[in-house]
């Protein structure tokens, strides 16, 4: 017994250091395809945050520039109103009214050197220093110098000049945060950095390459961290794409890295490395925990091989284990390629579920964007119109056509207007025919007509022009001495910031930058009619999204599958909007990219492995077996059971190594089942929301031939396995507290749950496959009794077939017998079953004819022997004999598992009476066993002189309790 | 019975052999390295004040040196200039320097010096609303500099002054922040530092001035009678034989 242990203690370490060697490469294994999807993926989205700004930046620097003009349009009109009212009349209130006026925060004059002239209110910067030369260098160009940042006591500003005269400067300072805020709204890094999508939890971060300071990050506190004290591997640096290991508030992250020259920034990426983790240990674990099982499967079939023939030598025992090495090779292949598909398919899911909710955002943010930008617009025409009217008032002499020209040049607009009370043009800087604003509501120069009812000013929404052109107009009040209405004027603007925002800020923008994305796509469709607002084809747009392979299944918020787009089979997403649904899919080819390296480096990871566990398990037997063999033959060498067996089952019924080999694949799977049952019971607290088993589980997912459906199907199948072993084993347990009649219930039940089990299994299985089962029941209703009118013996013998297999009464490779047949099981069929007997031929029998047999290989079978001796010989002398001999005749024939005894005597006869002998020995050997026995309990007999008549019968009993029931009388004697 | 023995016989042995190798470990390093390095020069030596965590090229050349020397551990210490390194050599205070380009005849009577392992280049710079294009422009100018640096404002001045013109006129800050500060508010009318340094001064709104000033050897210094020096030295300058420093100067995208 000890040595049984120590051999199943060998046999587990073997298979457990396999095991570990295993999962050490899978972990190699996994962990490289993982990190490189991971870079790939955060590359990719940096390609799409370079693009973005690439297409911004010309735009952005646009943008800039605009602004700047607009505040040297703003210090040329205030050089304007100043040299009008004359240069020696400059005064502090003077350049605060105008300030006032204007909306301007300080206006100041200063000298040729720098010296301040005058200022409408105090200024910290020292306008002689080399800083401000800028500045001063108008004098020299005439025109206005381009604003500047400086900062001083942490407060900064921007400086327009202009110059007035030829010995001094309008100095125009502006609050830096007003000129940022304008550039940040439309082309700030939150905005430019929108729509990338650094994983499911990750962030991107921008910062200066020369400082490693983070400039902007998706997580503000990062902001003005140095990058450098992130990173954990050393020697890295972030000016060159590298992919690193980073710990950022106190979390471990990989980061991508990539410089972008014409930004003269460098763009990171993170994502947790938990979430990459997660995506490495998942497959690992499961891949070993398999792969665990199939070692111990292939183990113990080794370990019955070799103890069912001793003269097997390691060339034999590789042959005999090839096959199963193989089986055991294909399934955990077949397992590994179905556990990267389901990886391959929980990364995409939760990825474009991620883009889908990212895309919604970004669209919404972009449209707050374009909002903004649009009052930023509006104020700023309405700037230039108040600006227009301020030096219209001030100056009269400018209402010419030529001196509203120079004005237009000055605040930088397309064209002014002047209207008078009744709505007419008096005149313009272009000299147009005269206009009259329209009395019509529905007409755009309608609501001009409110500024001559007491508005002070009217700004209205950009349009585009019948050539396409955008423009906006804006009006401000006049008003003559008294503050009566004297009219109002008009300034036309082309709104360059807001056409900018229609094209970077545009749905399309946002959607098409998704096409960068690893084949990933979107696509957009309305709500009501399904029709394609937006799709990487541009001929879809327009057309209805059914007829291009999607169906009304797929329209809904937060639904994961598959669909098909213009003939492509894709895995998507899709978020519900305002006023669209909206897609993430990703072509299937590109879902699987890579997993197939994967699998074929499992598979010759698995091949060695398994060679390797047989090549260590079968020399290392072989071995043992050997010394063990020629020092203890008097041991049973029969090792009937495994710490897993032990565990789950019990004994193993089986017989030989065949049958052992299907009790130990049962006991894998009642293990395997065990584990799917437990992780289906625990589901809400093991796996995460997101989790694509979870997703499984949960029954989210569309039915149909695919992953989903096989994962549910095989936890289906895992379950309900489970649960009807549990029912089965509380009605055994239940049954040996009931009378005959209550056991005979709870058998009945359980076989009961077992058939309706199974039919359940397909029913629920085949509707995951996407059969529809309502019209198949019906059908099956009408095939039942058409079936049952003209086929009821062949239903008969299969529902007697099933009832065989799933009760487990007969077993391939059993000895049975009745009145009509012998022999052992060959086959056993849906309808009959094969029988081979004695003389090698073959029966085939009906499965309902199956009634009343007798199967004698059990493993405690009991051999009665009778022998006649005459009456001069006492039983006592017999027993004695037979006592001295047992050990004897035991070590001849290690078959007998108990005995022999004596029965007593069973008959008397005229010559002498008969003495039965009996044995316990598996049903297997019987036959051999009782030849033996006859001739060594004779010849036991003759040895010690006693007087006999010899006869033999043959009694198979089925229940080894009888045994003790028999001798209990004769111990007791 | 004899298997057990031979066993036991094993795993003493390879306890011997490990406590051994450790031994020897032990007593081949020279315990603490004790190295000076700069706190505020990015991606050359930077300090987290808060973790006091050394990061940068300055800490894996020394970390280089602590493992082919052999010692056992390594610690930094913060130098402000040259002037500071210096004294904090002289005293003992610290091992060596990595980042020194003081080697003069009076510095080379106490200290050893290395190969040179990096020629650091001389920038000037200047904020672009100063309008400087050449260095006519910088002449009698203040110029801004960090105090390890003179030797950078001497090439300076004599390139200034080789055209005739007057020389600038220093004006030395306390730090790398001070030296930004003063160029970003105009107090200086441009920085002249090494290129180590330029980049953390200078912004999207800063020049650098074509000028070609000159370069420096960078060394790593040590105290000639400490004990460790010899050991240093060598290590080093197999370090530079071999490569390996220039390798990592690769690396950073400091040599190309």
């Amino acid at each position: 017994m000890q040595k049984k242990r120590k051999m199943t203690l060998f046999l587990l370490g073997i298979c457990l250091l396999v095991t570990a060697v295993t999962a050490f490469f899978s972990f190699r294994i996994q962990r490289r395809l993982t990190l490189e999807d991971a870079a790939n993926d955060l590359s990719c989205e940096l390609d799409v945050i370079t693009e973005n700004y690439q297409t911004a930046l010309p735009l952005k620097e646009k943008a800039e520039e605009s602004n700047h003009q607009t505040y040297q349009s703003y210090v040329r009109t205030a050089a304007g109103i100043l040299s009008r009212n004359g240069e020696e009349e400059i005064s502090e209130e003077m350049l605060r009214e105008i300030c006032h006026d204007l909306g301007f925060s300080n206006l100041i004059v200063i000298d040729h050197k720098g010296n301040l002239y005058q200022g409408a209110y105090p200024v910290k910067a020292d306008f002689t220093l080399d800083r401000f030369n800028e500045l001063r260098h108008c004098l020299v160009t005439g025109e206005a110098s381009g604003g500047f940042s400086v900062r001083i006591d942490e407060e900064e500003n921007y400086y327009y000049g202009y110059p007035l005269g030829s010995e001094r400067i309008v100095v125009l300072t502006v609050p830096s945060e007003e000129l940022r805020e304008i550039n940040e709204e439309a082309f700030g890094w939150s905005n430019l950095l929108a729509n990338a999508n650094p994983g499911i939890e990750g962030f991107t971060m921008v910062a200066n390459p020369h400082t490693n300071r983070i400039i902007w990050a998706g997580d503000s506190r990062l902001i003005g961290e140095n990058l450098m004290q992130m990173i954990v591997n050393k020697g890295i640096t972030v000016d060159q794409e590298s992919f690193y290991k980073t710990y950022i508030l106190g979390e471990h992250y990989y980061t991508l890295a990539r410089y972008f020259r014409e930004a003269d920034v460098t763009f990171d990426i993170s994502i947790p490395a938990e979430e990459v983790d997660r995506l490495i240990f998942a497959p690992v674990i499961s891949v070993s925990l398999l792969f665990f099982l199939g070692a111990i499967v292939l183990s113990w079939f080794i370990l019955i091989c070799r103890r069912e023939d001793r003269n097997h030598n390691i060339r034999d025992l590789f042959r005999k284990s090839m096959p199963v090495t193989v089986v055991v090779l294909v399934l955990l292949i077949a397992a590994a390629s179905f556990i990267q598909t389901l990886c391959s398919l929980s990364v995409r899911m939760m990825r474009n579920e991620t883009y889908a909710s990212n895309i919604r955002g970004t669209i919404r943010k972009y449209e707050t964007t374009q909002q903004k930008i649009t009052e930023r617009s509006d104020s700023s025409t309405t700037k230039m119109a108040k600006e227009a009217a301020c030096m219209i008032t001030r100056f009269p002499e400018l209402m010419t056509r030529e001196g509203l020209g120079n004005l237009a040049d000055m605040i930088g607009c397309e064209e002014i207007r002047i209207y008078d009370t009744a709505g007419h043009t008096v005149t313009s800087s272009h000299g147009k025919d005269v206009f009259s604003l329209s009395e019509d509501p529905g007409s755009q120069s309608y609501e001009f007509r409110r500024l001559l009812t007491g508005t002070e000013s009217y700004c209205q929404t950009p349009m585009a022009n019948e050539n396409g052109d955008f423009h906006q107009y804006a009006g401000v009040a006049l008003r003559d001495e008294n503050g009566d209405n004297n009219g109002f004027v008009q300034v036309d603007t082309i709104p360059y910031q807001v056409m900018n925002a229609s094209r970077v800020f545009s749905t399309e923008a946002v959607l098409s930058s998704f096409t960068a994305t690893d084949g990933t796509f979107a696509l957009e469709s309305d709500k009501e009619e399904k029709r394609i607002l937006w799709s990487p084809w541009g001929n879809l747009t327009g057309k209805s999204a059914l007829d291009y392979g999607l169906r009304e299944l797929n329209f809904r918020d937060n639904f994961n599958g598959y669909l098909t787009v213009n003939g492509t089979k894709c895995f998507a997403s899709c978020a519900e909007t305002e006023n669209s649904f909206l897609f993430v899919a990703t072509p299937q080819r590109d879902v699987f990219a890579g997993r197939g390296r994967n699998v074929v480096l499992y598979s010759v990871l698995f091949a060695v492995m398994l060679f390797a566990l047989c090549g260590i398990i079968i020399p290392t037997l072989i071995k043992t077996e050997k010394t063990e063999h020629g020092n203890a033959q008097k041991d049973s060498p029969e090792i009937t059971e495994t710490p897993l067996s032990l565990l789950l089952s019990g004994r193993l019924r089986a017989s030989d190594s065949d049958k052992k080999l299907f009790a130990m694949l049962r006991t894998a799977f009642i293990v395997f089942s065990l584990l799917i049952s437990l992780l289906y019971a625990g589901r809400d607290m093991i796996l995460d929301e997101s989790s694509i088993i979870r997703y499984i589980f949960d029954g989210r997912w569309e039915s149909g031939v695919n992953a989903f459906s096989i994962t549910a199907c095989l936890t289906l199948i895992c379950v309900v396995y489970m649960s009807v072993l549990l029912i089965r084993k509380l009605l055994d347990f239940l049954s040996r507290a009931l009378n005959a009649r209550g056991e005979t219930i709870c058998r009945l039940a359980g076989n009961f749950i077992s058939v309706f089990s199974v039919f359940a299994c397909i029913y629920f299985c085949l509707s995951y496959v996407g059969v529809d089962t309502s019209t198949l029941l019906a059908s099956a209703g009408i095939m039942s009794i058409v079936i049952g009118l003209g086929a009821n013996k062949l239903i008969s013998d299969i529902l007697a077939g099933l009832a065989i297999v799933f009760d487990g009464s007969i077993q391939v490779g059993d000895f049975i017998s009745s009145a009509d047949y012998t022999g052992f099981v060959r086959e056993i069929g849906i309808r009959s079953t094969k029988l081979k007997d004695l003389e090698n031929r073959i029966i085939v029998v009906p499965n309902s004819e199956l009634g009343g047999i007798i199967n004698s290989s059990v493993p405690d079978y009991k051999i009665k022997i009778p022998i006649r001796v005459g009456y001069s010989e006492p039983l006592e002398k017999i027993r004695r004999i037979l006592d001295e001999e047992r050990d004897s005749i035991r070590s001849r024939n290690p078959e007998i598992k108990e005995g022999p005894y004596i029965d007593g005597v069973t008959e008397v006869g005229s010559a002498g009476y008969e003495v039965r002998f009996s044995m316990i020995c598996d049903g297997n050997h019987f036959g051999k066993l009782t030849i033996t026995m006859r001739s060594e309990l004779r010849e036991m007999l003759v040895r010690h002189g006693v007087e006999r008549s010899i006869e033999y019968q043959i009694q198979p009993s089925l229940d080894p309790s009888d045994i003790s029931e028999v001798l209990a009388p004769e111990m007791k004697d | 019975m004899r298997y057990r023995r031979r066993w036991i016989s094993d795993l003493c042995y390879i306890l011997i052999s490990i406590s051994a190798i450790l031994l020897t470990g032990c007593q081949k390093s020279g315990g603490t390295l004790t190295v000076g390095v700069r706190s505020d020069i990015s991606e050359w030596s930077f300090c987290d004040p808060e973790k006091e965590i050394y990061l940068g090229l300055e800490e894996d050349i020394a970390e280089l040196i602590q493992e082919k020397a052999g010692f056992q551990n390594i610690h930094y210490v913060a130098v402000s200039d040259s002037g500071d390194a210096e004294k904090k050599l002289a005293a003992g205070e610290i091992d060596c320097v990595i980042y020194d380009i003081t080697k003069n005849d009076t510095s080379s009577q106490d200290f050893l010096y290395s190969e040179s392992y990096y020629d650091t280049k001389t920038y000037t710079a200047a904020k672009t609303s100063t309008l400087f294009t050449s260095a006519a422009d910088l002449s009698g100018k203040k110029v801004g500099i960090l105090p390890f640096e003179q030797e950078a404002f001497a090439q300076l001045c004599r390139k200034i002054e080789g055209l005739g013109l007057a020389a600038p006129v220093p004006f030395v800050a306390g730090s790398i922040y001070e030296l930004s500060e003063a160029l970003e508010s105009g107090k200086v009318s441009a920085v002249c530092t090494t290129d180590t340094v330029i980049y953390s001064v200078i912004d999207g709104n800063t020049k650098i001035i074509d000028l070609e000033i000159g370069t420096q050897p960078v060394r790593v210094a040590v105290r000639k009678d400490d004990p460790k020096a010899e050991t240093i030295m060598e290590t080093v300058n197999r370090l530079i034989a071999e490569g390996s420093i220039h390798e990592l100067l690769l690396n950073m995208g400091w040599e190309e």
